[in-house]
């Protein structure tokens, strides 16, 4: 009798212990989140709809003003990085995944070796890079665009993409290899070319890839230090025309950051708008994903 | 689910595009994106909008902004002006190098960056665009409830950071002291708070400090970092910028720091009083900082003259009854050699920053706008922007 109590007070200890632990390591990312939502809300509910259009007002001022300029960068950044980096991480994923002959499995590896390192960069690393690239080229570009500057949506995109195509490739290639052969041989003895086997390949794993999409494009919404020295940052809107991808832009991440170290409590406001845009933003595309990946694992299960 | 992940995606696509269309057209009708082309194209100036970047020093950055939102409002949103604050160094070193329009920088532009400019013989100006002064704070709990008012001098603050002087109830702090304060001041250790962070605030202060005091300038001497004697003590302690000071003397009992005035204004820090050269007991205000600075407004270097012991030689600890003694001027610089229409837009924004800009509407709480002596100077400067060349 005794012995028993002892063990069910020992398993109401553990749990006890493990209930705890769970609250302990969810009460940070919960009173985040619930902080920025309580603040970010207050800021936006202050200035609605203006907040999502109007440039930041003078610091210290009563007004608030907006964070037109940073959404509009981060719309244009993201967008046009997604464009970009989406075919080439897609197209160098089946690449390696389905190489045949000698050389393009050697080219596949040095390609996989080199992308698990990126993945390791420092995204300020990144950003420096990109910022000495395009100010090496800058004189030669300037020929052809007169206004053309380091400090530009360009090198925000490039950074970008070199910052999220390396997760995208990743977790595509991972899918695609975790595909039985058999699968694969089952397409090429129907007379598949190599070209329409990677197509039906890529769409048997519609989810995998639409879920590691959508976690690329939250990266991309949310990097912060690749954009330092390349998108530079910007509180107003550029000139909307022709040079725009060679100007500097505004980014909600920068704007964050900016607004929130500035010591003005207008700016520190908006600074709370800005970060709960972008949790709105990041939580929708990660929801986005989990989603994709459930209806993955139920097709698993039930085929046709 | 499966089936209609493709058509959700899409949907998404065609909501976000659908919204980011209704808000550039909303921004367009409240006049917040300047219409670029002008719809009409009639043969008077084709209205293209100008647009200027430029980047340095984290202190003028508020300042900055409202010029930049003050201009744009007058000029109708034809002008756009992008300054970001990424540091006296990095604006300078980007400006080097050619990414910005123009740069702006605490003190001045640095020998090394000097050189390189000598070097490639690129031609350009330096204007000062607003007054600056460091302000010594302080939290001194007696002294704050029987409302005294600290009163130092430049070699005891240099004193009490190179640890000569321990306590606060040195006989050398006591006897500047009003006499109803003297006994309040506390038996207890000074604890000096510095900036932990290369900052241009670091380099004016050190530098007074090099004036004020033989033993600084031989033991510590000046620069955007130094190494603080009083650390090696155990009373001393380094602050991430002007906030990260002011935070931690409020927070800290019995500290003294520095900070820039404007910080001290807006947190309502006690600010001390410093005996200036002539010997008064000096806060730094509007009145004080342009009374220093006016005096420097006939000396002020050439234009493309080395400006890095500037303040050293004509801010820093003027003559005059009036004159607070530690004061400077934040510096924008840009090139002469640039396209015609940069040059005119880098002129015409800086032209009103020195003329209406400096009206008290255009200025943010705690900064100071410049004497009329240096405005002038520094707007004949500017003209070379726009002369014939």
């Amino acid at each position: 009798m005794r012995l028993v109590d002892a063990r069910a007070l020992k398993s109401l200890a553990l749990t006890a212990a493990v209930v705890l632990a769970f609250a302990l390591s969810v009460l940070p990312v919960a009173h985040l989140m619930a902080t920025v939502v309580y603040r970010g809300a207050a800021a936006i509910a202050r200035n609605f709809p203006s907040i999502l259009f109007d440039i930041p007002a003078a610091p210290g001022s009563r007004e608030l003003g907006g964070i037109g300029p940073h959404i509009l960068g981060t719309a244009l950044l993201t967008s046009i990085a997604f464009a970009v980096g989406v075919p080439i991480s897609l197209l160098a994923a089946v690449f390696t995944a389905e190489a045949i002959r000698s050389w393009e499995r050697i080219v596949g590896r040095w390609t996989r070796l080199l992308v698990h390192m990126m993945v390791e960069f420092p995204t300020i690393v990144i950003g420096i890079a990109v910022y000495g690239a395009m100010s090496s080229v800058a004189p030669l570009v300037r020929a052809l665009v007169p206004g053309f500057r380091p400090f530009s949506l360009l090198s925000g995109v490039v950074a970008l993409v070199l910052v999220s195509a390396p997760y995208m490739y990743l977790q595509v290639e991972d899918g695609l290899k975790s595909v039985p052969q058999h699968v694969r041989e089952a397409i090429y003895s129907l007379g598949a070319s190599r070209l329409l086997t990677s197509l039906v390949l890529l769409r048997y794993l519609k989810s995998t890839v639409y879920a590691a999409l959508s976690v690329g494009l939250a990266r991309m919404v949310s990097e912060t230090a690749a954009l330092f020295f390349t998108a530079f940052g910007s509180d107003v809107y550029p000139p909307l025309d022709a040079n725009l991808l060679f100007r500097p832009i505004g980014s909600l991440t920068l704007a964050v950051y900016t607004l929130g170290l500035s010591g003005y409590e207008n700016w520190i406001e908006l600074s709370w708008a800005a970060s709960l845009v972008l949790l709105l933003l990041c939580l929708t595309l990660f929801g986005f994903s989990r989603l994709l990946l459930r209806g993955e694992r139920l097709g698993y299960r039930s085929p046709r | 689910m499966r089936m209609g992940a493709t058509r959700v995606i899409v949907a998404a696509a065609l909501v976000a595009i659908a919204l980011g269309a209704l808000g550039m057209l909303l921004l367009q009708e409240r006049g917040a994106v300047p219409a670029t082309t002008t719809g009409t194209p009639t043969s008077e100036t084709a209205a293209r909008q100008v647009y200027i970047v430029g980047g340095g020093a984290t202190f003028i950055n508020p300042q900055m902004q409202k010029w930049i939102r003050d201009y744009m409002e007058e000029t109708g949103g034809r002008a756009a002006v992008n300054y970001q604050s990424i540091g006296s160094g990095a604006g300078e070193a980007k400006w080097l190098e050619g990414t910005l329009d123009f740069g702006a920088s605490d003190v001045a532009i640095s020998r090394a960056g000097y050189q390189k400019l000598l070097e490639s013989g690129r031609r350009f100006i330096q204007v000062p665009v607003i007054a600056g002064s460091i302000a010594i704070t302080y939290n001194l709990p007696e002294f704050a409830q029987a409302g005294c008012v600290l009163r130092l001098t430049g070699g005891m603050v240099a004193d009490i950071y190179l640890g000569n002087i321990i306590k606060w109830s040195d006989p050398r702090i006591a006897e500047l002291q009003e006499e109803r304060c003297r006994s309040l001041l506390p038996d207890r250790e000074i604890f000096g708070v510095h900036r932990s962070d290369g900052s241009g605030t670091t380099a004016l202060f050190t530098m007074y400090l090099t004036l004020v005091s033989e033993e600084w300038k031989e033991r510590v001497g000046y620069g955007y970092t130094v190494t603080w004697p009083r650390d090696a003590l155990g009373l001393g302690e380094g602050g991430r910028g002007n906030e990260g000071v002011s935070a931690k003397v409020q927070s800290t009992p019995y500290s003294i720091g520095y900070v820039e005035t404007a910080y001290a204004v807006q947190l309502k820090l006690p600010v001390a009083a410093l005996r200036n050269r002539d010997g008064y007991f000096v806060f730094p205000n509007e009145t004080t900082v342009a009374e220093a600075l006016k005096r420097a407004a006939l000396e002020l270097p050439g234009p493309q003259e080395f400006w890095g012991e500037l303040p050293l030689r004509h801010y820093l600890n003027r003559e005059g009854k009036l004159s607070y003694p530690i004061v400077g001027t934040p510096v924008v610089f840009m090139y002469l050699d640039v396209p015609a229409d940069t040059a005119r837009a880098l002129y015409d924004f800086f032209r009103w920053v020195l003329t209406k800009g400096q009206e008290r509407e255009h200025i943010v709480e705690g900064f100071i706008p410049l004497p009329k002596e240096l405005r002038a100077r520094a707007l004949q400067y500017l003209e070379l922007l726009v002369a014939p060349r």
